[in-house]
């Protein structure tokens, strides 16, 4: 897991960065004059004409239709700085409502978000995505786009990496039918992590470390 | 008298000469006008000279046009060429060859039958083996009733040892050769094979056709003595399915095979390609509508996020210069790169 502004490994379930002390509360401080209100196709910075917004749009309902549980979201926009860009699909994937798959999950969302200022692009997606989606993933989605990007041909780069992302996803799809196990022991938290979060929870860890300094300070 | 003679002779000339010149057209005559004219330059002497006269003006030539026969519409049939006449076929194979060189049609000249003949019967002096040649044209084609063994039991039955050899002229490859029973049953079919390969290969490489029969029919005799060297020795090949053998164009066997094998398996091979075809439509518009779900899993949420923390890659595209390949290292600042 890494954290979406300083992308350092972070442990998994932790409530802030240990290195930069990101958190949604610090983007929801950060993007609040954004309007949560989204659809699937937000171009907010007009990087498409209608017609290929119409193309990508077809890309991605074909998308949605292949896979009821998920949604895909592409939202381009102008950020004043570099490390916008994931925390923004940070943020908005937890805090955005996306309009047309309102009975959907954000947490089986995929967002794409575009820079179109620095001539970016990231990819975000939910926790339920975790176990059958890593950075590898996403980095060969955005590798087939590319090309078509550095052409000004936006749209042929999103219907590229959803192509790209459908194949990726059909494969873990019958792979995971076929051997859940597998991909649920991605996303579990070890026995031993688990318990030792139950007692930092609990605040029992506290109170040993607690009694262990104050015993060595009576001796 | 020599004097007289003289006179004689001149004042005939004389009379000769007057009278052609009473044949003649005056000659033209000059006036005082045609002279001022002349002079300027109004005339010129061609002119008046080689004028011709009205009726002598010559009349423009009557356009004919070319009669041609009327062929009518029977002259208009064209032979098959793979046809064989009736007439041919009878003097083929309804009575036994006259000669060793059987040419009803006159495919060889006088001479070149001759010569090919005398080879034949050079052969027949020398060997005891019969070697019988039927020469027919390039694309003709043996009616499926003429059979080699009805020929032999009918012809040859008390020939003795028989070679028999359909030729086409000017394509030895569609060559046939046929052995008489006992000869067969000692040089067996492989040893008939390439004997009938090796005489197309010697005439294969003439240009000429009537020399093509000749480099056959030389090569099949030496062949033939050899065949003759082990019928005499007692040999007995192993024994094979006796059916012809046609050394028959490659190409065109191909084709007919592959003509016959359409036209028997046509019928299922449209049905299993329809159904390949609309299996193959079937599965992917099944495809194309199948929906894939995911198991989903309790995830412990991270950094505050309640749907989602997963972070992928960034990618930029801002230059040609900085290929995808260059950035999988994931950096917080991806614009400084």
């Amino acid at each position: 897991m890494k954290c979406p502004r300083c992308v350092q490994k972070i442990h998994r379930g932790a409530e802030t960065c240990p290195h930069c002390g990101f958190s949604l509360a610090l983007a929801d401080q950060e993007f609040a004059i954004h309007d949560p209100m989204v659809k699937c196709l937000s171009d907010r910075a007009g990087l498409l004409r209608r017609v290929e917004r119409d193309r990508v749009q077809r890309a991605i309902d074909q998308f949605c239709a292949r896979f009821p549980q998920l949604f895909f979201c592409v939202h381009t926009a102008v950020f004043a700085n570099p490390t916008q860009l994931r925390t923004f699909g940070f943020w908005l994937l937890n805090r955005g409502v996306f309009q047309e798959v309102s009975e959907r999950a954000n947490a089986s969302g995929i967002v794409l978000v575009i820079d179109v200022e620095r001539k970016a692009a990231g990819m975000t997606y939910g926790y339920h995505l975790d176990a059958y989606l890593d950075e590898s993933d996403t980095f060969e989605c955005l590798s087939k786009a590319h090309p078509h990007w550095l052409e000004g041909r936006h749209d042929d780069g999103i219907i590229t990496l959803l192509k790209v992302l459908e194949k990726i996803l059909l494969r873990t799809s019958r792979q995971a039918q076929r051997d859940p196990e597998k991909f649920a022991k991605k996303v579990m938290s070890s026995p031993r992590v688990g318990a030792l979060l139950d007692r930092h929870r609990e605040g029992s860890v506290a109170k040993e470390s607690e009694a262990l300094i104050d015993r060595e300070e009576d001796s | 008298m020599k004097m007289r003679g003289l006179v004689f002779a001149l004042l005939g000339c004389m009379a000769i000469g007057h009278a052609e010149e009473e044949e003649l057209p005056p000659l033209p005559r000059w006036s005082e006008e045609d002279a001022a004219r002349l002079l300027q330059g109004e005339e010129l002497i061609t002119d008046a000279l080689f004028q011709l006269s009205p009726e002598e003006e010559l009349a423009a030539p009557a356009l004919g046009v070319l009669e041609l026969p009327d062929l009518g519409s029977d002259n208009l049939d064209l032979i098959d060429p793979t046809q064989i006449a009736e007439e041919d076929l009878a003097k083929f194979f309804g009575q036994k060859p006259k000669s060793f060189l059987s040419d009803p049609q006159n495919l060889l000249t006088r001479q070149e039958y001759r010569d090919r003949l005398s080879f034949l019967k050079y052969h027949a002096s020398d060997s005891k083996v019969g070697f019988y040649v039927y020469v027919f044209d390039e694309k003709q084609i043996i009616p499926p009733a003429v059979r080699a063994e009805e020929l032999f039991s009918r012809y040859f039955a008390d020939d003795g040892p028989t070679v028999l050899l359909f030729y086409y002229m000017g394509d030895p490859k569609r060559s046939e050769i046929h052995l008489s029973t006992d000869l067969m049953r000692s040089v067996g079919r492989s040893e008939r094979n390439r004997a009938l390969q090796s005489s197309i290969n010697q005439a294969i490489i003439k240009s000429q056709s009537v020399d093509q029969l000749d480099g056959f029919c030389v090569q099949m005799s030496i062949r033939i003595y050899w065949m003759e060297k082990a019928l005499e020795a007692g040999l007995i090949a192993p024994i094979e399915e006796d059916e012809p053998i046609k050394a028959v164009n490659q190409h065109a066997a191909k084709i007919a095979a592959l003509k016959g094998w359409w036209m028997s398996w046509r019928i299922p091979l449209g049905v299993g390609l329809a159904v390949v075809l609309v299996g193959s439509v079937f599965t992917w518009w099944r495809r194309r509508r199948m929906t894939y779900a995911f198991p989903e899993f309790d995830v412990a949420p991270r950094l505050g996020g309640e749907h989602g923390a997963g972070i992928g890659a960034v990618i930029s595209f801002s230059s040609a210069r900085i290929p995808a390949a260059m950035q999988r290292e994931q950096l917080p600042d991806y614009s400084r790169r």
